[in-house]
């Protein structure tokens, strides 16, 4: 079914369609509906309102209609939440919004005094925010949920939701299922990153040809952008071109994870490549492709992709530094590699993980006192920042090596502070008390 | 990943241990690896309305969380993170630590000597360290030292730190021992094989340029022997290795035996950033997974002035080391994995073996496989070439599966083109190609061969 721009008379059909469906729960009965096209056209009560204004459909290509954003408190607010890195907070309300808990008006207060953090940039109305969410929204308010539960490793509770929502291909999950909410929307309400979402918990629980998915969602981005630089989208705006190649890139990085997690370092490299031919001006794909190789080996072809990257436009002085610094390490280099990372430093004092290189590189030339001050020095200047799983183990790792007989001691400092001040989902098996 | 684990060999420090050694065993640095950046593409479609500057497919892979905790755009970070166990260890890698000395004790005591040593399972001991060190030692304070060595036996191997010092007020100095046990395993398994090609002529890699083709020659024994030498290497490590190549040394000066490489690589002038780093990536060398099995195949030619046709035997063509880079990614090398000895000649009137295949295959891409069957004997025999389809693995002929070799003279050898196609990727085995003499109906089989299929290219989709 091809999709067509709406017309002003179509699309004032299609709110007195919403509206009707707002207003009866159960409506199916079209001889109400032919009534109702007949009635005069008249201004939306202030609830219908808001309900319409929650979605603004965008042009979309001519196979699939765009998911349209969600203007619905309760989604706005999970993803701010998302954004400030609030998991718990974002587990809690999606668990409301979504019916999972019984709704009080104790409920509401508390999740309005849940969120009243002066970071968030809306202001909540807790009644608002509990209103009934289209189908679409619901799956936005799952995916968050789920990529919340990941982010404080609550695998099993992950499992359960993504085992719960079964195949995402299903009609169910189409915009065609409900012709009432959605006229003249085609193909799938399943966001994006829900699917990346469902293949992470998969291979998390080791069911990694789940992976093959992401190749499945790529060969469809790489036709609807193919058709877009053929000038067959009849939607095309450059704004979706951008958002293709947005998910491409996310899917091919999703990959490059994969694979190196699993040790196919092979498939990692072609992936990074792919990413490389598709930025082809951007010195951040040829370093993270730099980066790959360094697992594989390939010392020489690192070091070239390297040297592509710090000639891109957009290399930051930083960012080469690290890679070369990175570069040398992996070659053995450790005094040259120290030196980068230093460099790296001076330019960015704020840049931890320069610093964390730098430890490690001291303690490999054998200068374990020097590494140990290092890390202290930066976890104490900036502690929020130097609350990363890997710089807090290497400082773990070193108190082992120079305090052996206080180090738990020490770790045990480390930990209180990290329950403090550390992000939500921070790992504290990082450090190791013994 | 701090080794503590030890035993104090010297009873009278049993009570009061006033130094505490720590040995933390280094890898080679390699970034970390870390959950990858979920980015919320609805805020990107935000900001596309708000016309950022940087195009919004970018930010994905420019913008990075505060933490690499959170996870980094690809997967794969720039931090550096310490080996959080000692791991395995395999013959050939390195041993690389850092050994701490720490005092413990509230007296202000001085280390006379430090010694560090390594105890291998032919007994033999390698002096790592050896320090002097006159400084006295005050509580907490430690001496730091760095050891390197590379490892050459499998089994059970023995660091010893010794440390002798001296206590204020005591007369006669202590001695403080400390043993860290480890093992070296085993990385690899290697099976060799050489079959006489019994060729006077270098045969080349079919490439896609090359049309198939049958050629016959003449063994020519008395002026120059050829082989063709496969070795198998399958990876007995829990964890894949990059880089593997086996490096054949000759035994003799000047060496008796020309070896070559049937593995080549394709070079081009790159000309773009792109392009370049494409040609660079075609070239790279293969993974081997855990249980997995590569094969690699030479050329061995040894050239003989003497006349006489005697059947030589015993002769030593060369020793096999074997390099790779480790999951750790230190390089690692063994010497002297195997001696490979020339074969004593082949007692069948035939005998048939590959001989060149393409170097990267493709899943569902057709490709030639050259084999070469010689006649030993001093009488002449009719011969079919056939891939016996009930053998096959998921390497199977496409078109034809056999082919008529003719008749093949007394001390002679046809070469004939199979094609095959790959279906499935991985590591398949190419078997059940075997010669058949039509008299009598005896079959000589050819040895399976081991080969990789890679996946299609995301160009090729």
């Amino acid at each position: 079914m091809e999709h067509s721009e709406n017309s002003e008379p179509e699309r004032i059909q299609a709110e007195r369609t919403i509206e009707r469906s707002a207003a009866s729960t159960n409506s199916g009965d079209n001889s109400v509906r032919e009534v109702l096209e007949r009635v005069q056209l008249v201004p939306p009560s202030p609830p219908i309102q808001r309900f319409l204004s929650r979605y603004d459909r965008k042009p979309s290509g001519n196979s699939r209609s765009d998911i349209p954003s969600s203007k619905h408190p309760a989604i706005q607010a999970l993803r701010e939440l998302a954004h400030h890195l609030q998991w718990v907070s974002v587990i809690l309300l999606s668990a409301q919004v979504l019916g999972r808990i019984p709704l009080e008006l104790s409920d509401a207060e508390s999740v309005n005094l849940m969120l009243d953090m002066p970071e968030l940039s809306i202001t909540l109305d807790p009644v608002a925010i509990l209103e009934p969410l289209l189908p679409h929204e619901k799956l936005i308010a799952i995916m968050l949920r789920i990529l919340a539960l990941l982010r404080i490793r609550d695998l099993a509770s992950a499992v359960a939701e993504v085992e719960a929502l079964g195949d995402l291909d299903a009609s169910q999950y189409c915009f065609e299922s409900f012709p009432v909410e959605y006229p003249n929307f085609i193909g799938s309400m399943v966001p994006f990153e829900l699917h990346l979402l469902r293949v992470e918990v998969l291979v998390r629980t080791k069911h990694h040809q789940a992976v093959r998915d992401l190749y499945k969602i790529l060969v469809e981005l790489d036709a609807s952008l193919e058709e877009f630089d053929n000038g067959k989208d009849e939607g095309r705006c450059e704004s979706r071109s951008g958002l293709l190649r947005a998910q491409r890139n996310v899917v091919l990085c999703n990959l490059i994870h994969h694979h190196l997690m699993a040790a196919q370092y092979d498939s990692a490299s072609d992936s990074a490549r792919r990413l490389v031919n598709v930025n082809s001006d951007d010195a951040h794909a040829f370093f993270i492709l730099s980066r790959v190789l360094l697992y594989t080996g390939n010392l020489e072809y690192a070091k070239l992709a390297l040297q592509v990257g710090e000639a891109k436009k957009n290399a930051e002085r930083v960012d080469v530094h690290m890679h070369r610094g990175l570069l040398f390490a992996r070659q053995g280099l450790i005094e040259q590699a120290g030196d980068e990372f230093e460099a790296a430093s001076v330019l960015e004092p704020e840049h931890v993980m320069s610093s964390n290189n730098a430890a490690v590189c001291m303690l490999h030339m054998g200068l374990l006192s020097d590494a140990v001050e290092r890390l202290e020095g930066v976890f104490e200047n900036d502690t929020v920042a130097a609350l990363d799983e890997g710089l807090v183990f290497n400082l773990c790792s070193t108190y082992d090596l120079r305090y052996p007989e206080s180090s738990k001691t020490k770790k045990q400092e480390i930990l209180k502070i990290a329950r403090k001040q550390a992000r939500q989902g921070f790992n504290t098996k990082c450090i190791t008390l013994r | 990943g701090v080794s503590k684990d030890g035993e104090v060999s010297n009873a009278q420090n049993n009570q009061s241990s006033r130094l505490i050694f720590r040995v933390l065993r280094l890898s080679t640095l390699i970034p970390s690896r870390r959950s990858t950046t979920f980015t919320l593409l609805e805020d990107l479609e935000q900001a596309i309305s708000s016309e950022s500057i940087t195009p919004i497919y970018k930010q994905v892979i420019d913008e990075s969380p505060p933490w690499e905790g959170e996870g980094v755009p690809s997967g794969v970070g720039i931090s550096l993170v310490l080996p959080s166990s000692f791991g395995s260890i395999y013959v050939g890698e390195p041993f690389h630590a850092i050994i701490t000395t720490t005092s413990n004790s509230t007296f202000t005591i001085s280390i006379l000597s430090l010694t560090i040593e390594l105890t291998t399972p032919s007994n033999r001991t390698y002096l790592l360290a050896d320090i002097t060190h006159n400084e006295p030692l005050h509580l907490n304070h430690c001496i730091e030292q760095l050891v390197h060595f590379p490892i050459s036996e499998s089994g059970s191997h023995v660091l010893n730190c010794t440390s002798i010092y001296e206590v204020p007020g005591e007369i006669e100095a202590r001695t403080m021992r400390q043993s860290f046990r480890f093992n070296v395993l085993i990385p690899f398994k290697t099976r060799i094989q050489v079959v006489s090609a019994g060729l006077n002529e270098r045969f080349h890699e079919i490439s896609d340029s090359n049309p198939s083709l049958s050629r016959r020659g003449s063994l020519e024994t008395e002026v120059q022997k050829q082989w063709i030498l496969r070795i198998d290497i399958s990876n007995l490590m829990q964890l894949p290795i990059a880089e593997l190549e086996p490096i054949l040394v000759s035994d003799s000066s000047p060496s008796l035996y020309e070896i070559t490489s049937l593995s080549t690589t394709t070079t081009k002038g790159g000309m773009s950033d792109v392009s370049e780093i494409e040609l660079l990536l075609e070239n790279l060398k293969f993974n081997l997974e855990p249980n997995d099995t590569r094969s690699f195949l030479f050329d061995v030619k040894k050239s003989t002035h003497s006349s006489d046709n005697a059947v030589q035997s015993g002769g030593i063509i060369g020793r096999l080391d074997i390099q790779w880079r480790g999951a750790h990614g230190e390089d690692a090398m063994i010497s002297n994995a195997c001696v490979i000895h020339e074969p004593i000649e082949a007692d069948t009137d035939l005998s048939i073996a590959v001989i060149a295949v393409p170097r990267n295959l493709i899943h569902l891409e057709p490709f030639e496989v050259r084999i070469r069957v010689c006649n030993h004997s001093s009488v002449a025999h009719r011969g079919y070439l056939q891939v016996r389809r009930d053998l096959v693995d998921d390497i199977v002929p496409v078109g034809v599966s056999g082919v008529s070799l003719g008749t093949l003279e007394p001390s002679s050898f046809t070469d004939s083109t199979l094609t095959f196609i790959p279906l499935s990727p991985g590591t398949r085995l190419l078997s059940g190609i075997r010669a058949i003499e039509l008299d009598s109906k005896v079959s000589y089989n050819a040895e399976p061969l081991t080969l990789f299929i890679q996946n299609d290219t995301f160009d090729s989709l």
